[in-house]
């Protein structure tokens, strides 16, 4: 009994002790599997809202508009644009063109601003957009399959609460859509993902999943209740096509996690194997090689408790579902606090309330050996196009994946999905299938990446994924009667993108007996095709073409229309 | 703070109110109620909300104006007053006294919100103007009582890590700043004709979106509401009965409405089917009035009776054309005001009992509480 006395004692102490310790596990050694963290660099402002840019470089900005650029090629910080207005606690995403769509904003605690505006990178330079319907804090926006952007949530402020009228910035018209048939609450900073069938999926923070058909004047429908229940301040990935994982959260916090399959007749949520360390405030980060990265956040009870501080980081594999516990960072990164994936593979971290700071994490990949290289590969690729990637590395290559920049505040990333792609060996290089489905990949710039066999990915390269457009019109046709009963017409090819040539005749001469009704097509041809031969024609007459190209976005416009006379038949 | 609040409460003469004289004797079953629906339109936008009435049936609230802009309206007999701002662009009309004085937020030139008062024929008066301390980046005030006292609060300090909000009363020129209640952070709701407040206090510094107590504060002190399973318990409203709605946090994260009333917080359940539900006003007949999604989603505007929620959509005249997502406030003359969507737009909109019914409070009583 007195031994079991002193034990329990020594526990007790022991137990005393560490509660009032940061978790700081002893680190393994091996960098190939722990990655490895750079010291912190200094920054100007807490940086609370941050963006991967087309550029490559990231946009960032704390409690304020003052916005900054970090270079991660030279970690040098430059004075970006500001927006004008205080775009703390706004939701943001990528438009189409690059763009970033910022909503909302800060006037006081829970009392938002209805501003939206555009931030364009390559001019450094800020558009305000027509407000939304009222004022939003703390919400989220989430990218469609045709590269409108929806927005949900936000407090209008402590009387009105929160804005329950989900809302869609429409690119084509400039103007805002609401869906007045969902008007429902959600929580602040919900997590929200586009789904394979085109509705969005709220994941959580909530208990209650459910979908958002934002067709029409828009509809929810549940869709599953998660295990655990409410996760404030966990993380929701989009891991894999249609697969969301949740993590962490709540308060006291939980190392749980779970997983739904949206492509399942009757989606459920599932337990997979918990984190080491419990924690809320984290972020979850998806890497080039389909893993997820979970740093910071604090394993105490209470909203933001820095003396809970979890500095290690733990990576998820989606595979076998398990987890590995890797490099530790050195200052709490909580509340206020971000992650992002950089095109160079390492992944940028900084921020939280009080920490001036980031720090660059190496993944344990970067230490498997070289890295494979990609040559060239098209600035923008389009929907069921291939295209190709030039390495000198194609035979190791095993994996092409493609990483949509990310645009990460509060614990939620409301941009980061991942593609992988199909692919083929060639001579100098790699044929890849485009992606095909919008809903999987919408509009906008992604992450390239090629991964060898040991899961070593490349540096990235920057590609706009968007809509295939009808090709260019041709131009300069002429028509040339070579008999009495041949035409033959040439003309211009102007585009890259064609299927093939649609050409149309009239008989009779263009305004004068040749209305645009009387035109009719003869013939098609395949592309890059400039040359036509129209046979079986009656002698003497007048005959009007027109040209136009064509590929599955559609038709081009039409060509100038020339016209020729059949000669009359000699005897 | 105990002193100012025991001059208050003695200024007012209020001493132990008989809560059972105040509560309408139980009535039995409903009937359908009908109301007849007025829609109050806009300033011109595409957009109105109302979030206000008072006994002889103004209406307060916020609406977009031609230019898109948000700004403060009063509904007295036919269309929308134009409230305006205090130099900016943006007003919002919380809640309207019996004497027909308004209550909100609205934005200087410099864009900074201010708590105003107003009437309808007068300009709002920047509450700021009264009191240095209102001068800070943001104050608005929320409620107001029949015999004109103004309740609010403000942000303290422009850093986000030092900000905080305090809780103020006002009238007659001069403003009592009732601090954060104990906690860190303190944001008052709703006043009554005792001048009885609620409101909520948070518990954590340096926290944006942190876990908060609901409190009544009367004669007796700060009485702390209670929870329903969650980290957050937001009243909204009182009646002169302290009889004190809102909404509170339960386990999943969603919101239940709530009453609280002798010492008892009850969740008032949501439509069948539903998640959430809110809890807006009460009037002093006790019937509340509030917001809750159901089985089909989307949320629906519903009044509680015998404390569970019923939709408002089924008391509205058939073939209306309009789906009311949510109820904002009640007079004790049964009228009701809040937003619902009629030819595609989100607006305002009025309900007028017709006597057609018999409309039951949120409780009748001190029924046993299930």
């Amino acid at each position: 009994m007195r031994a079991n006395g002193r034990r329990l004692g020594f526990l007790l102490t022991a137990a005393t002790l560490l509660a009032g310790l940061s978790i700081r596990p002893v680190e393994a050694q091996d960098l190939s599997v722990v990655g490895q963290w750079s010291s912190p660099q200094a920054w100007p402002v807490t940086a609370v809202h941050n963006h991967m840019l087309p550029t490559g470089k990231v946009l960032f900005w704390g409690y304020s508009d003052e916005a900054w650029l970090w270079d991660p090629a030279t970690a040098g910080l430059t004075p970006a644009a500001r927006a004008g207005y205080n775009t703390f606690c706004s939701g943001h995403s990528f438009l189409p063109d690059g763009r970033l769509l910022v909503t909302g904003g800060h006037i006081s605690n829970d009392v938002g601003l209805s501003n939206a505006a555009t931030y364009d990178a390559a001019s450094d330079s800020w558009v305000r957009l027509p407000n939304m319907n009222a004022g939003r804090w703390y919400p989220t926006n989430t990218t469609l399959a045709n590269g409108d952007v929806l927005v949900v949530s936000g407090d209008v402020d402590t009387v009105q609460g929160v804005n329950r009228l989900p809302q869609i910035w429409q690119g084509a018209t400039g103007a805002w859509r609401d869906l007045t048939g969902a008007q429902l609450a959600l929580p602040l900073y919900p997590f929200m993902h586009l789904a394979p069938n085109g509705r969005v999926f709220a994941s959580g923070p909530s208990q209650v999943s459910w979908y958002l058909d934002t067709t029409g004047s828009g509809s929810w429908s549940a869709v599953a209740n998660s295990i655990y229940g409410f996760r404030p301040y966990g993380s929701s990935v989009l891991y894999d096509d249609g697969k969301v994982f949740i993590v962490g959260g709540s308060d006291p916090p939980t190392n749980t996690a779970e997983v739904i399959d949206l492509n399942a007749s009757t989606p459920a949520w599932r337990s997979v194997s918990p984190m080491t360390y419990k924690r809320r405030q984290i972020n979850a980060t998806l890497l080039p090689d389909g893993t997820v990265l979970v740093t910071g956040g604090s394993s105490s009870p209470g909203f933001n408790e820095p003396a809970g501080a979890v500095y290690a980081g733990e990576l998820w594999d989606p595979v076998t579902e398990t987890w590995t516990t890797v490099a530790s960072f050195t200052q709490y990164r909580g509340y206020h606090s971000f992650t992002l994936l950089l095109p160079d593979g390492r992944v940028l971290s900084g921020g939280g309330d009080a920490s001036m700071s980031a720090e660059v994490y190496s993944p344990g990949y970067l230490f498997k050996g070289a890295r494979p290289v990609i040559t060239s590969a098209p600035s923008t690729v389009t929907y069921g196009q291939p295209f190709f990637v030039t390495t000198a590395d194609a035979a190791q290559i095993s994996r092409v994946s493609l990483l949509r920049l990310s645009s990460v505040t509060h614990a939620f990333n409301m941009e980061q999905r991942i593609n992988r792609l199909a692919f083929s060996a060639a001579a100098g290089g790699l044929n890849v299938a485009g992606p095909t489905n919008s809903n999987l990949s919408p509009p906008g710039h992604y992450m390239l990446f090629i991964l060898n066999g040991s899961g070593v990915p490349s540096v990235a390269k920057i590609v706009r994924v968007d809509t295939a457009a009808p090709p260019a019109a041709p131009s300069g046709l002429t028509a040339t009667a070579k008999s009495a009963t041949r035409i033959d017409l040439t003309w211009t090819d102007n585009a890259a993108t064609e299927d093939g040539f649609r050409i149309e005749r009239c008989t009779g001469v263009v305004n004068v007996t040749c209305a645009d009704a009387d035109f009719a097509q003869i013939a098609q041809t395949g592309p890059n095709t400039t040359t036509y031969s129209d046979t079986g024609l009656s002698a003497a007459t007048a005959y009007s073409y027109r040209v136009r190209a064509f590929n599955g976005a559609g038709n081009s416009a039409y060509s100038n229309a020339a016209t020729a006379i059949t000669p009359v038949p000699l005897l | 703070m105990a002193t100012m609040t025991a001059t208050i409460f003695g200024r007012w003469g209020v001493g132990a109110v008989s809560i059972a004289m105040l509560l309408v004797p139980a009535g039995g079953f409903a009937q359908d109620a009908v109301y007849a629906l007025t829609d109050l339109g806009t300033l011109g936008g595409k957009r109105s909300v109302a979030l206000g009435i008072n006994r002889a049936g103004h209406v307060v609230g916020s609406a977009e104006t031609a230019d898109g802009r948000t700004h403060a309206f009063v509904y007295l007999t036919s269309a929308l007053i134009d409230l305006g701002t205090l130099g900016g662009d943006e007003s919002h009309a919380y809640r309207i006294s019996d004497g027909g004085l308004i209550v909100g937020r609205a934005n200087t030139t410099d864009g900074e919100f201010r708590a105003f008062v107003t009437s309808a024929s007068g300009e709002p008066l920047d509450l700021s103007e009264l009191d240095a301390r209102l001068k800070g980046i943001f104050s608005t005030a929320v409620d107001i009582n029949s015999a004109g006292y103004v309740v609010g609060y403000r942000q303290t300090h422009g850093d986000h890590m030092a900000a905080r909000r305090r809780a103020f009363i006002y009238r007659n020129f001069q403003l009592v700043d009732f601090g954060a209640f104990g906690g860190e952070d303190g944001v008052v709701a709703a006043i009554n004709e005792a001048g009885q407040m609620v409101g909520y206090f948070g518990t954590e510094p340096h926290a944006d979106y942190a876990d908060h107590r609901g409190f009544l504060l009367d004669e007796t002190g700060l009485t702390d509401l209670g929870a329903l399973g969650g980290k957050m318990t937001t009243p909204t409203d009182l009646n002169d009965a302290r009889q004190v709605v809102g909404y509170a946090q339960v386990s999943s994260g969603e919101n239940h409405a709530f009453l609280y009333q002798a010492g008892r917080l009850t969740d008032l359940g949501t439509l069948p089917g539903g998640t959430q539900s809110y809890a807006y006003a009460i009037n002093n007949l006790g019937q509340a009035v509030g917001a809750s999604d159901s089985s089909a989603g989307a949320q629906r505007a519903v009044l509680f009776e015998r404390g569970v929620p019923r939709d408002l959509n089924g008391l509205i005249p058939a073939g209306a054309r309009w789906l009311l997502t949510e109820a904002r406030d009640i007079n004790d003359s049964g009228q009701i005001v809040g937003t619902g969507v009629f030819d595609g737009q989100v607006r305002a909109f009025l309900l007028t009992p017709t006597g057609a019914g018999t409309l039951l409070p949120v409780r009748t009583g001190f029924e046993t509480i299930p």
